[in-house]
């Protein structure tokens, strides 16, 4: 591949990446926040996050693969038991991937 | 400026508060590098496109798209769908920035990535994190993306297969760790399960970012709602 086009098109990438993460912080950052939308905001990170889980760690194959023949509906299931019983982020963390890597050899 | 802890404790949490995110960031960037060199990506911009574009699922995703042949406008173009959701995360990080200094908002903003969000915004509403602390954060997160890079595109493939989808997957427990802290009251949970059950729906008939960005917006529509109906809700499970 031509180097030259490439940086160009990462270049362009670079655009399109940064504004959507700075432009909305510059702005409301530099306003008073109206109490409503500091509410919807309050909820957005739990929801951001939870949108994110759920397709991403389901996708096998590239399709969504939620059923229990993917070894990451395991993976993510004893994730939450461990989060919720330990809330310590490591150890979520370390069960998750074993799991993740048993369930491998498993299906 | 006044900030509840001193400069030194800030960087130091933000550095210590990295360290789940580089168990993540070193295999993923390393699975890039790989895939790059793989598709017959020179050395030099395989690593040119971590340094410059820091943005994990976008960064695949071109690459698949430059191999089958793809315009520039392609390629960017689905970079630009893939990242809006960081407007999202933008937005939500804004009212703890209030009192930064301006100068160092457009470093802050460089590295909000799906992760150092996760990670932080837990920390910002206690006053446990400020910019500070999300610069010494998000550029720890960087430099073990692009070190995952060179050490991808340098040795071709560096563990196991297995091994290499149980620690991209760590990232994942991750979320699902984050988000459980995020759990404060009833409002919160129901929230949670509404975007995740919403987010899993739409993935079955849309494209790429969508599915996120909709059940993120429609879950915290959901939270604004309940509390508008029904009035703060009591903290009833204590998040740290």
């Amino acid at each position: 591949m031509d180097t030259k086009r490439l940086v160009l098109i990462f270049l362009g990438m670079w655009a399109v990446t940064y504004f959507p993460r700075f432009l909305p912080l510059a702005v409301l950052s530099r306003v008073k926040i109206p109490g409503r939308l500091m509410t919807w905001l309050s909820y957005l990170p739990a929801a951001i996050l939870s949108a994110l889980i759920f397709p991403g760690a389901l996708v096998r194959g590239g399709r969504i693969d939620p059923w229990p023949g993917n070894p990451a509906v395991w993976a993510l299931l004893v994730s939450f038991f461990v989060a919720v019983k330990s809330r310590n982020l490591i150890l979520t963390m370390v069960c998750g991937g074993l799991v993740m890597f048993i369930g491998q050899a498993v299906f | 400026m006044e900030y509840p802890s001193d400069a030194r404790t800030m960087i130091r949490r933000g550095f210590a508060d990295a360290l789940p995110i580089i168990i993540g960031y070193v295999p993923m960037g390393a699975a890039y590098g790989i895939l790059a060199r793989q598709s017959s990506m020179e050395f030099f911009p395989a690593v040119f496109m971590s340094l410059v574009v820091f943005a994990g699922a976008s960064q695949f995703i071109a690459v698949g798209l430059l191999s089958g042949g793809a315009t520039a406008l392609e390629v960017v173009g689905a970079t630009l769908f893939i990242n809006l959701r960081h407007i999202l995360m933008s937005a939500s990080l804004s009212p703890y920035f209030q009192k930064a200094p301006r100068k160092a908002l457009p470093f802050v903003a460089w590295g909000v990535t799906d992760e150092t969000f996760a990670i932080s915004i837990g920390r910002y509403p206690a006053g446990e994190g400020d910019y500070r602390y999300a610069l010494a954060l998000h550029y720890t997160a960087y430099v073990s993306w692009v070190s995952g890079t060179v050490l991808g595109a340098m040795a071709g493939s560096l563990v196991p297969p297995a091994l290499q989808s149980s620690l991209e997957f760590s990232l994942y427990a991750m979320f699902a760790g984050l988000v459980v802290l995020q759990v404060t009251d009833r409002f919160h949970l129901t929230v949670v399960f509404f975007s995740a059950a919403a987010a899993t729906l739409f993935s079955f008939f849309m494209e790429g970012t969508w599915p996120v960005i909709i059940a993120a917006v429609l879950g915290a529509t959901l939270g604004l709602a309940l509390e508008s109906l029904m009035g703060k809700p009591g903290k009833e499970k204590a998040g740290s």
